[in-house]
C-alpha cells in the first residue's frame, strides 16, 4: 500500500500539463522512499544456521519470555555467561503475542510462558521437545500506586473500593482477554464481584510491562501488575496484594521448543536456569519457588 | 455483517483517520507554504524535526506523546490546567498520535505540490490588485488542490493504519480507543481468536478498498477540473 500511494503521489506532484503529455518523471522522493522501504526490509543476517552441530558454549540462543520476566532473566543470561555459558538473547513480550509467534513457526530455542494455558496449547500443538516443560516459579498479583501519591496501605477484600480510588482515571492492567497478567487480574476481581463494574474503568495495556509504564507516568492512578514487575519499579509502589486463591495459580513454565535451532545450547540454559544460582537470582526479584506459591 | 464490536472499531477507526486528517491540514498547508517559499534560520531544522515521525518507530512516538503529553508531561499539565483537557486513554489523544505520525507524509505531498506552481501566475494576480491571501486562495490553492487532496489521502490511510503509537499512548480500550487494527491484535492475541481476527482483516481490507477506489476516483475529478477541462 506505502508503494502504491507513493507512486500515486508521484503522479499527483506533476503539473497538469505534464500529465497531459504522458511524460512520467520518476520524482526523486518516491525513489528515496523505496530505497528506505528496501533496506530495511533486508531480513537481519541470521545468528545461527541450521541444526546445532557445534560446541554447546559457542551457540547463540533465543528465548521468547513473558514480559514479566524480561530483568530477572537477564541478570540470570549474564549469570550463565560468568560460567561459561553460551550468548543468551530474548524476546520479551506479552506470553500471547510469544506463543502466537512459536505457532507461527518462530525460530525461538526456549519459550518461557507467564501462564498454564497458553504453554499447554503450543504444548498441544506438539510444538514443545518432549519432556522438557518445567514449572519455573510463581508469582503474585498487586494493587500499585504511583510512588509519590498519598494512598494508604489497603487490603484487598470485597471491602475495598477501587472505584472510589480511581476517582475518574483508569485502571492500568494488561488486556483482560488475552494477555496472562490482565487474565489473573480479571479472575481476581470477578473473584472479588467488582469485575462488573470496573470492566469499563480499565485501560487494557499490550502487556504487563506497558501497565506498569502507565502507572509510573501517572497516566493511571492505579494499575494491576506482578508483584515481581513492582518490586523492580522504584516510581510504583505496592498497595496492597491480591490473595493467590482469586485467580488460577500464575504460573510459569519454560520449555524447550521440539523445532529449536540449538537444541545442545538451549538444554544447557534450560538447566542452568533451573540451578541455584538462577533460582536464587530469581528470588531476589521476587519469583517464588514453584512449590511454595505464598511466599513473597 | 458486523458485530456491534466490530461496528464500533469501525466507526472509531474513521472518526480517529477523518479527525486526524482534517486537524492536520491547515497547519500542514501553512508549514508547507512556509518551508516551500521561505527561507529563514532553522528551516532545515524545523523540516527534519516535522520528519521524525516519518523515520522513527511509531511506538517511539507513542512515548514521546506520553511523555510530554501525559497527565504528568509538560504538554498534559498544561492542557488540563488551561483547557482542562486530558488526552490520556481517549479518542482525542488516539487521533492526535494518528495525526503526528501522518503529518510528513501530507506536509511533503503539499510542500512540493507549491514549489510545482509558476510563481508568475502568482504574481499576476498581485499586478491584477489581489491581495497575497486573496491570490494564495484563488490561484495558488486551486492549483495545489491534486497535491492537498494526494495528501489528504496519504495520512487518511496512515491513519487507519495506526498501530504502534496509538496503543503506546492511550491503550486499546474498548469504544474509546480499540481501533480496527488494535482490535486486530488484540483478537489475535486470543486462543482462539482466529475467526474473529479473520473477520476484521476483511472489515479492513473492504475498508481500504473502498478508499483508495473513492480516492481514485475523486482525483481524476480534481485533476480534471484544475487542468481547465470542459
Amino acid at each position: 500500500m506505502q508503494y502504491i500511494l507513493s507512486y500515486i503521489i508521484a503522479a499527483w506532484r506533476q503539473r497538469p500539463e505534464v500529465h497531459r503529455n504522458r511524460a512520467v518523471r520518476i520524482s526523486r522522493w518516491p525513489v528515496a522512499c523505496l530505497t528506505l522501504l528496501g533496506l530495511v526490509s533486508v531480513p537481519a543476517p541470521f545468528t545461527q544456521g541450521g541444526p546445532a552441530a557445534g560446541p554447546v558454549a559457542g551457540q547463540e540462543i533465543l528465548v521468547f519470555a513473558a514480559a514479566s520476566t524480561g530483568t530477572a532473566l537477564a541478570e540470570v543470561a549474564n549469570a550463565y555467561a560468568a560460567v561459561g555459558g553460551g550468548r543468551v538473547r530474548f524476546s520479551l513480550a506479552a506470553t500471547s503475542a510469544l506463543a502466537r509467534q512459536i505457532e507461527s513457526g518462530a525460530p525461538a530455542d526456549l519459550f518461557l510462558s507467564a501462564n498454564t494455558a497458553w504453554m499447554d496449547r503450543v504444548d498441544e500443538a506438539g510444538l514443545l521437545a518432549a519432556g522438557s516443560r518445567t514449572l519455573l516459579f510463581r508469582n503474585r498479583l498487586v494493587l500499585v500506586a504511583p510512588s509519590d501519591t498519598d494512598f494508604d496501605p489497603v487490603a484487598v477484600d470485597i471491602s475495598l473500593d477501587v472505584e472510589a480510588m480511581l476517582d475518574g482515571g483508569r485502571l492500568a492492567v494488561a488486556d483482560p482477554v488475552s494477555v496472562p497478567a490482565g487474565i489473573y487480574a480479571r479472575q481476581a476481581l470477578e473473584s472479588l464481584g467488582m469485575w462488573d463494574r470496573l470492566q469499563a474503568r480499565v485501560a487494557p495495556a499490550s502487556d504487563v510491562r506497558h501497565a506498569t509504564l502507565l502507572v509510573r507516568r501517572h497516566e493511571a492512578p492505579l494499575g494491576i501488575v506482578y508483584w515481581t514487575d513492582a518490586r523492580d519499579t522504584a516510581e510504583i509502589r505496592v498497595l496492597g496484594a491480591f490473595s493467590p486463591e482469586l485467580h488460577d495459580p500464575i504460573a510459569y513454565w519454560v520449555a524447550q521448543l521440539a523445532d529449536a535451532p540449538a537444541p545442545a545450547a538451549a538444554s544447557a540454559f534450560l538447566a542452568f536456569l533451573q540451578s541455584d544460582v538462577a533460582r536464587t537470582i530469581f528470588s531476589r526479584h521476587g519469583f517464588a519457588p514453584p512449590l511454595d506459591a505464598n511466599t513473597r | 455483517m458486523p458485530t456491534p464490536a466490530e461496528t464500533e472499531a469501525l466507526l472509531l477507526s474513521l472518526r480517529v483517520a477523518v479527525w486526524s486528517v482534517l486537524g492536520s491540514l491547515p497547519p500542514a498547508i501553512a508549514i508547507a507554504w512556509l518551508l516551500a517559499r521561505t527561507r529563514f534560520p532553522g528551516h532545515a531544522l524545523l523540516n527534519g524535526i516535522l520528519h521524525i515521525p516519518l523515520v522513527v518507530p511509531p511506538v517511539v512516538i507513542g512515548y514521546l506523546l506520553l511523555v510530554f503529553l501525559g497527565r504528568r508531561g509538560p504538554g498534559g499539565v498544561f492542557l488540563e490546567n488551561v483547557f482542562g483537557i486530558t488526552l490520556g486513554f481517549t479518542w482525542q489523544g488516539a487521533a492526535i498520535a494518528s495525526a503526528i505520525v501522518a503529518f510528513p507524509l501530507m506536509l511533503r505531498a503539499i510542500r512540493q505540490s507549491i514549489e510545482g506552481v509558476d510563481r508568475r501566475l502568482e504574481q499576476a494576480a498581485r499586478t491584477l490588485g489581489a491581495s497575497p491571501a486573496n491570490a494564495f486562495c484563488t490561484v495558488t490553492l486551486p492549483l495545489i488542490a491534486p497535491g492537498v487532496f494526494a495528501g489528504m489521502v496519504l495520512s487518511f490511510a496512515r491513519s487507519l493504519g495506526e498501530f504502534g503509537a496509538t496503543i503506546t499512548f492511550v491503550s486499546s480500550i474498548p469504544g474509546e480507543t480499540r481501533t480496527l487494527p488494535l482490535a486486530l491484535y488484540a483478537a489475535a492475541q486470543v486462543p482462539g481468536g482466529e475467526a474473529q481476527a479473520t473477520r476484521l482483516v476483511v472489515i479492513s481490507i473492504t475498508l481500504a478498498m473502498i478508499a483508495l477506489i473513492g480516492s481514485e476516483w475523486l482525483a481524476r475529478r480534481t485533476r480534471h477540473y484544475s487542468s481547465g477541462g470542459p
